[in-house]
């Protein structure tokens, strides 16, 4: 009917380096949203449009239910079935997440409505390998996401899609019913007619004169086929990365036990987090888990991480310590993870043979064990302030506070010499909170005074609060202790009734 | 003749005889893989198993009360844990004073202090820092009438796998009470606060050993002896007056007037070092 032209595709090996698009597909897009949300695939399950079955799982297949069938027809074959209602939004929704997640690979990440990615891999190939490293990543990623994909590379995105949909490797053996045309408005009619001229296949409708095509099927078809063999511009709106990461996840089934969010929502959003994290190369701060109940006030429940995280495992094992402390709805139908504050990603290393740094990251992570089960005040560190007073001399941060840390003391006697140069006198290794009234027949004196006069040597004891300065002494008690011992000026009649001395701290 | 002949034949050496040595080195416990840390001590190193305080595992300090010279002595193992790694002070029961213990040579930096509300937490967190491989060493202060023979045995397990030293501050009535620490000592004040006399109740390779008493200034400067250093310090100081005066005399002609200030000033410190020395004896 038509000569056959020049129209070839180029010939590639699937792994060429020239790819440069890689295309997902989900063709089980409509079931697996069903699957994330805790329901095993075990069972017989269908999805149904209008009454009739559209998709189902390898469970249902095998026992013999076919896609078309009505309900009533595949309740004859298994009484056991699961089926749930097909929901567009929620897959397109799902489709959206697994696009931003996917964003770690390429930073052109397409939609192709209803069931496909289309990524730009050509920026990427030089840091991740060749088109098959990228795509196996990938799908194992969909995998963690509980999508099954399948992936195909080709040199233009239409190309890619084709391939992946029809599941082939070659496009001359793409059939024509899986194209991208008929979502963008080429009529089933006209398929129908290429089929009665025995075109079946893109190999065969590529080898027609395209003037030809565009005269009788219209030019959105040759402009299709220009843009599959990458003739003609394709320009693709690429996703924009979110600023926020927030999911929820609803459940088909109240959960009121703390194991089963644990094992199953919990990781699920936390591993979405850890991808999000990934593809903006960031480290998370702070996040909220919220557990909502079907009506009324959803319980939060705040994380917070001393330095910057991303392994799903670490967020889930603080998350697990904090559930404990908290008390849930009686049922959870909605669990959502909302991070509040990220920094960006700075990756630490291990050293050989360990040091301050490396010890400082283990004990970060301590830090936040401690705090996620004691409340966040219960683990502090020790620091020197610039104060004369004792007892404000110091002060305890939150945690490790974020400092360089010094260099290590090597030399002792530095140490020793700048002790005994620099200060006055010696302080005692434990230091009262309050001062302790002590009678002063316990005490022997055996140095001292060391005058301590300051504006604002004031402690919260209302007995001392008027003194303006103190005489300090080592002295030792009958007991054996080496005390540091004050007298504080006798202005006040009521010091002398309590012994004289008060007992500030022990050189223990 | 073989009778005399018996006598030189290494009894002890014999392959049949079982010793409690060798339960230490089948166990894994050989002296010399034993990881230790100097107690800094020599009189107490002599005492240890493979020479000082073991660097993983829980050791029990039994004190009458607070503020006997339990910090003291632990000091030079405070100063070695805390050069590259953290130590936690769980529940201590007063501040542990940043400035002192940054003057004797412990990095302030590397300390943790934790305070918990119930003993289960206490038990947590002590086994969590011991399995930390950040945290070298664990202080903690546990609730007496709670502690239990098997709670030591499971901080003693999760010290060895965390190759973490712990140490439990306990009241000297737990001297009665069984524990699973590798090593149990009882802490005495003596007549002189600069000594501290202490009972060794159990430890690996040998039995118990009591009334050792150790000098406090052995391996920390003793708290009031700072009159020293700073007659040391004035020392210094009035010799550089005094070099600082020669040379303003020889160099500088006209600067008469300069010199007899530096003069009055080393004269000043002359004159106060008797009393200070005064001061001193009387202690």
């Amino acid at each position: 009917m038509f000569p056959t032209t020049q129209h070839t595709f180029p010939r590639h090996s699937p792994d060429s380096p020239e790819h440069k698009w890689l295309a997902l597909h989900f063709p089980t897009l409509a079931l697996d949203i069903f699957q994330s949300q805790g329901v095993p695939n075990e069972r017989v399950q269908v999805v149904i449009q209008e009454q009739r079955v559209c998709h189902m799982n390898e469970a249902a297949a095998a026992a013999g239910i076919l896609p078309g069938c009505t309900l009533a027809t595949a309740y004859s074959i298994s009484s056991e079935l699961t089926y749930f209602e097909r929901n567009p939004d929620q897959e397109q929704e799902h489709l959206a997440d697994l696009a931003q997640a996917l964003y770690r690979y390429s930073s052109v990440v397409s939609l192709e409505v209803p069931d496909c990615i289309v990524l730009e891999i050509r920026g990427s190939l030089m840091l991740l390998g060749s088109a098959s490293v990228i795509a196996q990543d990938a799908l194992a990623l969909c995998a963690d996401m509980n999508h099954q994909a399948i992936a195909r590379s080709a040199q233009t995105p239409q190309a890619a899609i084709a391939l992946a949909r029809a599941q082939t490797s070659r496009l001359f053996d793409v059939p024509l019913h899986v194209l991208a045309l008929l979502n963008q408005g080429f009529s089933q009619r006209n398929l129908e007619r290429l089929s009665n001229m025995g075109i079946y296949t893109l190999g065969q409708l590529v080898q027609l004169p395209r003037a030809g095509l565009g005269k009788r099927f219209g030019q959105q078809l040759t402009q299709y086929l220009g843009r599959l063999q990458g003739e003609l511009p394709d320009p693709r709106q690429g996703i924009r990365p979110q600023t926020r990461f927030f999911r929820q996840q609803h459940l088909l089934k109240p959960i009121s036990n703390k194991e089963v969010l644990l094992r199953g929502p919990m990781p699920y959003l936390a591993k979405q987090l850890e991808y999000w994290l990934i593809a903006h190369q960031h480290g998370c701060i702070t996040l909220r888990w919220q557990f909502a109940p079907f009506k009324g006030e959803p319980t939060k429940l705040q994380i917070r991480f001393g330095s910057g995280k991303q392994r799903h495992q670490d967020i889930l094992k603080l998350s697990a310590l904090k559930l404990e402390q908290v008390d849930l709805p009686t049922e959870v139908l909605t669990v959502g993870l909302d991070m509040t504050l990220s920094r960006s990603w700075v990756s630490n290393s291990q050293d050989l043979f360990g040091s301050t740094a490396s010890a400082t990251m283990a004990v970060s992570e301590l830090v936040d064990e401690l705090s996620a089960r004691l409340g966040t005040g219960a683990c502090y560190s020790i620091r020197p302030r610039a104060q004369h007073s004792p007892e404000q001399a110091w002060r305890g941060p939150r945690g490790i506070p974020r400092e360089n840390t010094p260099a290590i003391i090597s030399d002792p006697a530095a140490t020793n010499s700048r002790s005994a140069g620099l200060l006055p006198g010696k302080r005692p290794l434990w230091l009262f909170h309050q001062p302790q009234p002590v009678p002063g027949k316990h005490l022997t004196l055996l140095q001292g005074p060391e005058r301590l006069s300051e504006s604002n040597l004031t402690v919260s004891s209302s007995m001392l609060t008027a003194a303006p300065y103190r005489d300090y002494y080592v002295a030792r008690h009958r007991q054996g202790a080496l005390c540091w011992v004050f007298k504080p000026p006798e202005t006040t009649p009521t010091q002398t009734q309590q012994g004289d001395w008060y007992l500030h701290g022990y050189f223990a | 003749m073989s009778a005399e002949k018996t006598p030189d034949i290494d009894v002890l050496a014999h392959p049949m005889l079982w010793r409690g040595k060798d339960l230490l080195s089948n166990t894994g416990l050989n002296p010399s893989q034993h990881a230790v840390l100097t107690s800094g001590y020599a009189e107490l190193d002599h005492h240890l198993l493979g020479g000082g305080w073991p660097q993983q595992g829980l050791v029990d300090l039994l004190l009458p009360q607070a503020g006997i010279g339990e910090l003291r002595l632990i000091l030079p193992v405070l100063q070695q844990l805390t050069q590259n790694a953290y130590v936690v002070w769980i529940n201590p029961p007063f501040i542990p004073y940043e400035t002192a213990l940054g003057a004797c040579g412990v990095n302030t930096h590397n300390i943790l202090v934790v305070r918990t509300q119930s003993h289960e937490d206490t038990l947590w967190s002590t086994e969590r820092c011991c399995l930390s491989s950040g945290c070298a060493g664990v202080l903690a202060w546990p609730e007496e009438r709670k502690l239990n023979i098997k709670e030591t045995r499971r901080i003693q397990l999760a010290a060895r796998s965390g190759r973490t030293l712990a140490l439990f501050f306990r009241p000297i009535s737990a001297i009665a009470r069984s524990s699973l620490a590798e090593l149990r000592l009882a802490l005495r004040p003596t007549h002189s606060v600069d000594r501290l006399s202490l009972d060794i109740i159990k430890r690996k390779g040998g039995w118990p050993v009591h009334d050792i008493e150790l000098c406090l200034a052995e391996a920390s400067q003793t708290p009031y002896d700072v009159m020293q250093s700073l007659h040391q310090q004035l020392a210094l100081w009035q010799k550089q007056g005094a070099h600082a005066a020669q040379r303003e005399k020889t160099t500088v002609q006209k600067g008469a007037q300069e010199s007899t200030v530096y003069a009055d000033f080393a004269y000043d410190m002359t004159t106060s070092e008797p009393d200070m020395a005064a001061n001193n004896s009387l202690h």
